[in-house]
């Protein structure tokens, strides 16, 4: 009950980069980040899956943020990092550019996202939060980890 | 909140509480009058637990239900109510109608229940007085045990919740110890029941001693013997245990390389055996026994036979074998309609079965028990067994079979046929089989669990269905193989086995329609490329050509009648897998079934045989299946059938080639065909084909024009020849009835009509000489020269007048081949004398004992077979050197071995006749190598 009424002011938000992109998830669902494990790809997956990975004997489907939004894919991928997220009773890696800081933000501080962002589709943004260096774009990770 | 979460703690208990009450309250009906009270009071205090705790929760209608039942069940533990099918079926439905208000525990104060109340008050009133005269002859020691028993449940009966048989069972033997068996008696099968049933325990004496202590403290006492956990808790831990492996691998691997020489290594031992023994115990945690499931059938099989004026018995063995939770959810269903089946179609009528000599009450066994890491569960019934010749009617009726599969089928093939789609034995479709659910999803439901199912019987004795499982889901025996950069794992259950293709074996890998096959053992294989079909690469473009790699791995799947070769980069291990489920992203890759984790921590992706054949295209319509289903009857009937290459000239010609005479199929440019005077060839590796058209070597309509052809290559007189076909259709097991009349022309054996169409069956060393004649006196001459195979018309009538061993006796039961194979040996120069089977063949050469020189005969034929035929023929000494040549048209190794031992010199196929001419000329020349010159003297 507590907790309720401080998430109602604040939400802690997970953020990182996708080329410049500054993207911000709720901590809540991240479950982990780690470095680019070894990933086993699998044959006639949907184009937005990576592969999956064994997460301490857990086999975990990851899909990459930049196929999700629409970017080009990226040339290496041995800096990138993959923030692993409960979503609907399941872990699912997401692959990133690069992470960056936790961040709180004031829900009263949350803006209605713009129909698209640098070129980017705004279907799965749920908020923009502007900070003094840019804005924060916050992911709605229910729709965007949404298969297919 | 607080409220949901005991009505959820109700529910979860309450359903412990009744899920034995069926099978106690079965008993207590079997013991009829002999009441054991012990029975009768663990249900009581099953419904009296239900009715407090509903009655606390406000459960108006579940707390009626259990009171009107609870007071039924006080008269029958008083004995003044004795049991008997008819009240013991009003408590089974009062049990049933609480288990379900228990399920819809919502909705349960809306329902009317007043009838089953009225009936259980009836049986109340009803017989109260009755059963007082009725049974006294109950011991009258027995109030002294009851009063005992009263007492323990008195103490516990204020506490609705508590589940006091632990204190009740163990009080009883402690004060009277004659009763013991009786407990000892129930014990064992309600704790086969269920595990985790609490009275188990009580059987162990052991605890006796400590059973006062524990019946004070109530409440608490059945909390120590188990546990309910979560199946995902589970599953947590077995992950966890199998990252413990990895981690213990790779400290190993760590260790190998550092080479510390302390004594980290006994540290390290005993943690492998600790990790190994780890994941065995979480295995156990999911497995339970069989029994769960073998119980609710004693209520199946009573009111199934009641119920269709039946007498049936159920002798259940093996209860305690332990399967997996998965596997047990899953097999209930299958296991059921199997049981269902056994009594409804197996167990007669008890007037019939008296008039079969048989007792009227019929007996079905479950069995279940352990054997090579499977457990093997059979259902066996005294009825009157399946009739395989009416199985073969309907099959041919529902057009599943053609007439002459059918004669042709096997007893143990046909009875087979029940598992067959669309199929129900009974002659009529009863509510209680005929739900549109036949045995053909029981047994592929069972064989989604990677199990099987196999059917034996005998007519008027009974059936026998045996069903096999493996121990688990979650630990697959799997073959982990190589494609492209990843490793994938098949389940050892779908592997029939492992093919490897030198190169030089490469031939063995055909083209058919663009399609790979691979001859094996005398039949075609399709192939599937397991990296193409995967998308991994692009294509090859050709085995046939692609002479660089070296070998090849192809691995034999089966599922079901699917049956396919695998084409992999490499086989690299067998190892026991866990299988783990993939994310929802993944639900729709239909080659995948799961993932695992192997050795080195990397995820593997398991394949689905079928799933994989769906993507590769393979095609699996009903046709096809119903071809193959024939196919596997050819197993043992392969005899009569015949492998055939069907392709068209004409687009509405359709021709036929044995697939025995067929080398291979090469698909050809027009412009790469060029003409040198008549002869049309193809510039080919080294040398140059010649071909032939159809049209001008028999009355053929021409192939219209086309960019590509296909040629049929086929070697003959040491020669190869490509026969011109415009396009191909299929590779067909065909019987081999041919109407040798209809098309009487050059080059063609005979007709027969497949899938719908006419269709000639050539003969290809025919048309080559109707083409080539050269090469045939070429060889003629040759032949002539090693021994006298081709001899004038002149010396032929003076060898066959001499009747000096010269003649050929022939035992072949289709007139087609006899005519054939009569034929082409007359030809070539030998005097044949053909009988229709073994036993006139065997009359005919006992006639003239002196006159043979070889014995040609067919395995399959009526009265007399060719093995037997053969032994005849062995049995006596004066034939021990007669050449015997066992004709076949495809035959597996276990056949030929079965000939060779019967005493078959060779084996040749019915329709190559120029390897035939080959090795009758070779026992020809060894024996006749003595006479030759008298012969030649002769002429």
């Amino acid at each position: 009950m507590s907790t309720t009424t401080e998430a109602s002011t604040t939400i802690q938000v997970a953020t990182f980069y996708i080329e410049n992109l500054l993207l911000g998830v709720n901590i809540d669902v991240v479950q982990e980040i780690n470095r680019h494990l070894e990933v086993t790809e699998v044959p006639h997956s949907p184009p937005s899956v990576r592969g999956v990975v064994n997460l301490r004997g857990e086999v975990v489907t990851v899909v990459d943020l930049r196929t999700l939004l629409g970017l080009k894919k990226r040339d290496s991928e041995t800096n990138c990092k993959c923030v692993v997220i409960h979503s609907q009773e399941e872990l699912i890696g997401v692959l990133v550019d690069e992470i960056a800081d936790t961040l709180s933000v004031p829900q009263s501080k949350i803006d209605p996202p713009p129909s698209n962002i640098d070129g980017v589709e705004g279907q799965y943004f749920r908020g923009v939060y502007t900070l003094e260096s840019g804005v924060v774009i916050l992911l709605d990770v229910q729709q965007l980890l949404e298969a297919n | 909140m607080e409220d949901a979460e005991l009505i959820h703690e109700f529910v979860e208990e309450a359903r412990e509480h009744l899920g034995d009450v069926e099978t106690q309250l079965l008993q207590i009906e079997a013991m009829g009058a002999n009441i054991n009270d012990d029975l009768v009071n663990t249900v009581f205090r099953a419904i009296h637990s239900v009715k407090g705790a509903a009655g606390f929760l406000g459960l108006v209608q579940i707390n009626n239900v259990a009171h009107s039942l609870e007071n039924v069940l006080g008269k029958v533990r008083d004995h003044q109510l004795v049991p008997d099918p008819f009240n013991v079926d009003v408590m089974l439905k009062a049990a049933d109608r609480l288990l379900g208000l228990i399920e819809s525990i919502e909705s349960s104060n809306e329902t009317d229940n007043a009838e089953i109340c009225e009936k259980l008050d009836a049986l109340l009133e009803g017989q109260s007085a009755e059963s007082a005269e009725a049974d006294p002859g109950v011991e009258q020691d027995v109030p002294e045990q009851i009063d005992a028993i009263e007492k323990a449940i008195d103490e516990t009966i204020e506490e609705p919740v508590a589940e006091p048989e632990a204190a009740a069972a163990k009080t009883t033997p402690a004060e009277n110890p004659t009763s013991k068996p009786v407990a000892a008696d129930s014990a064992p099968s309600t704790s086969a029941a269920s595990p985790a049933a609490t009275s188990a325990p009580a059987s162990k004496p052991a605890e006796t001693k400590s059973a006062p202590a524990k019946a004070s403290s109530k409440s608490t006492s059945t909390a120590e013997a188990t546990i309910r956990v979560g199946v995902r808790v589970l599953d947590r831990l077995m992950n966890l245990a199998g990252e413990l492996v990895l981690s213990r691998n790779q400290l190993l691997r760590v260790l190998g390389e550092h080479d510390t020489g302390s004594n980290l290594d006994s540290i390290v031992s005993g943690l492998d055996q600790v990790t190994t023994e780890l994941q065995e115990t979480i295995m156990q945690t999911r497995m339970q026994p069989i029994g769960n499931v073998f119980s609710k059938f004693n209520r199946v099989v009573r009111d199934l036979s009641s119920k269709l004026g039946k007498q049936c018995e159920l002798k259940v063995e093996g209860t305690e074998v332990e399967i997996d939770k998965t596997i047990i959810e899953l097999i209930s269903d299958p296991l059921t309609h199997l049981v269902r089946n056994s009594v409804d179609h197996g167990v007669e009528m008890p007037d019939d079965r008296v008039a079969a000599g048989k007792s009227a009450s019929g007996t079905l066994q479950l069995h279940a028990y352990h054997q090579s890491g499977k457990v093997r569960i059979e259902i066996v019934d005294d009825g009157k067994g399946i009739n395989a010749a009416i199985l073969k009617e309907k099959a041919v009726s529902k057009g599943l079979l053609t007439q002459e599969q059918a004669e042709s089928m096997g007893e143990r093939e046909a009875v087979r046929l029940i598992f067959h789609p669309g199929f129900s034995t009974a002659q009529e479709v009863t509510d209680v089989s005929g739900r549109g659910v036949g045995m053909d999803v029981v047994r592929s439901n069972i064989e989604k669990l990677g199990g099987t199912v196999d059917i034996e019987t005998q007519v008027g004795e009974g059936t026998t269905i045996v069903v096999t499982l493996p121990l688990t889901l979650a630990i697959v025996p799997s073959l982990i193989v190589q494609s492209g950069d990843d490793r994938f794992a098949i389940p050892q259950v779908n592997i029939a086995e492992l093919v490897r293709i030198r190169n030089q074996e490469a031939k063995r890998i055909e083209q058919v329609n663009n399609k790979e096959v691979l001859r094996l053992r005398g039949s075609l294989l399709p192939l599937v490329r397991l990296k193409t079909t995967l998308g991994q690469v692009e294509p090859e473009r050709s085995t046939v050509d692609s002479a660089s790699d070296g070998v090849r791995h192809i691995i034999v799947v089966e599922s079901g009648i699917l049956r396919y070769g695998l084409v992999v980069d490499d086989v690299l291990d067998s190892e026991e897998i866990v299988v783990k489920p993939l994310g929802r992203h993944l639900n729709e890759c239909p080659c995948l079934s799961g993932a695992t984790i192997l050795g080195d921590g990397r995820v593997a992706l398991i394949l689905d045989v079928n799933g994989t054949a769906g993507q590769a295209k393979l095609r699996v319509n009903e046709e096809d299946k119903s071809h193959a289903l024939a196919l596997e009857h050819e197993a043992n009937e392969k005899e009569n059938n015949q492998s055939v290459l069907l392709f068209r000239n004409d687009p509405n010609e359709q021709f036929a080639v044995p697939m025995e005479v067929v080398a291979r199929i090469e698909r050809v440019r027009f412009d790469e065909i060029v003409s040198v005077g008549s002869q049309e060839l193809l510039h080919y590796r080294d040398g140059s084909l010649p071909l032939i058209r159809l049209e001008n070597v028999t009355k053929a309509n021409p192939s219209p024009e086309q960019d590509c052809f296909n040629v049929i290559v086929f070697e003959t007189s040491g020669h190869e020849v490509g026969v011109i076909a415009s396009s191909l259709i299929d590779i067909r097991e065909v019987r081999d009835i041919f109407d040798a009349t209809t098309f009487d022309d050059v080059g063609v054996i005979g007709s027969q009509v497949i899938e719908g169409r006419t269709t000639r069956l050539l003969d290809t060393i025919e048309l080559a000489r109707k083409s080539r004649p050269d090469w045939f006196e070429e060889q003629a001459k040759k032949t002539a020269q090693v021994s006298n195979d081709n001899l004038s018309p002149a010396v032929k009538s003076t060898m066959s007048d001499s009747s000096a061993g010269e003649s050929v006796l022939l035992a072949e039961d289709s007139s087609f081949f006899r005519r054939q194979v009569k034929r082409f040996l007359e030809e070539s120069g030998y005097d044949v004398v053909d009988c229709e089977d073994g036993r006139e063949a065997w009359n005919t050469l006992k006639e003239s004992p002196d006159k043979f020189r070889i014995v040609l005969t067919d395995i399959e034929m009526p009265n007399m077979d060719g093995l037997e035929f053969t032994r005849r023929i062995r049995s006596e000494n004066k034939f021990a050197e007669l050449p015997i040549i066992a004709l076949t048209s495809l035959a597996s190794q276990e056949d030929f071995q079965r000939g060779f031992d019967a005493g078959v010199t060779e084996y040749q196929v019915k329709l190559d006749r120029e390897k035939l001419i080959a090795a009758m000329g070779r026992y020809a020349g060894i024996k006749q190598s003595n006479q030759a010159p008298e012969l030649a003297g002769a002429s």
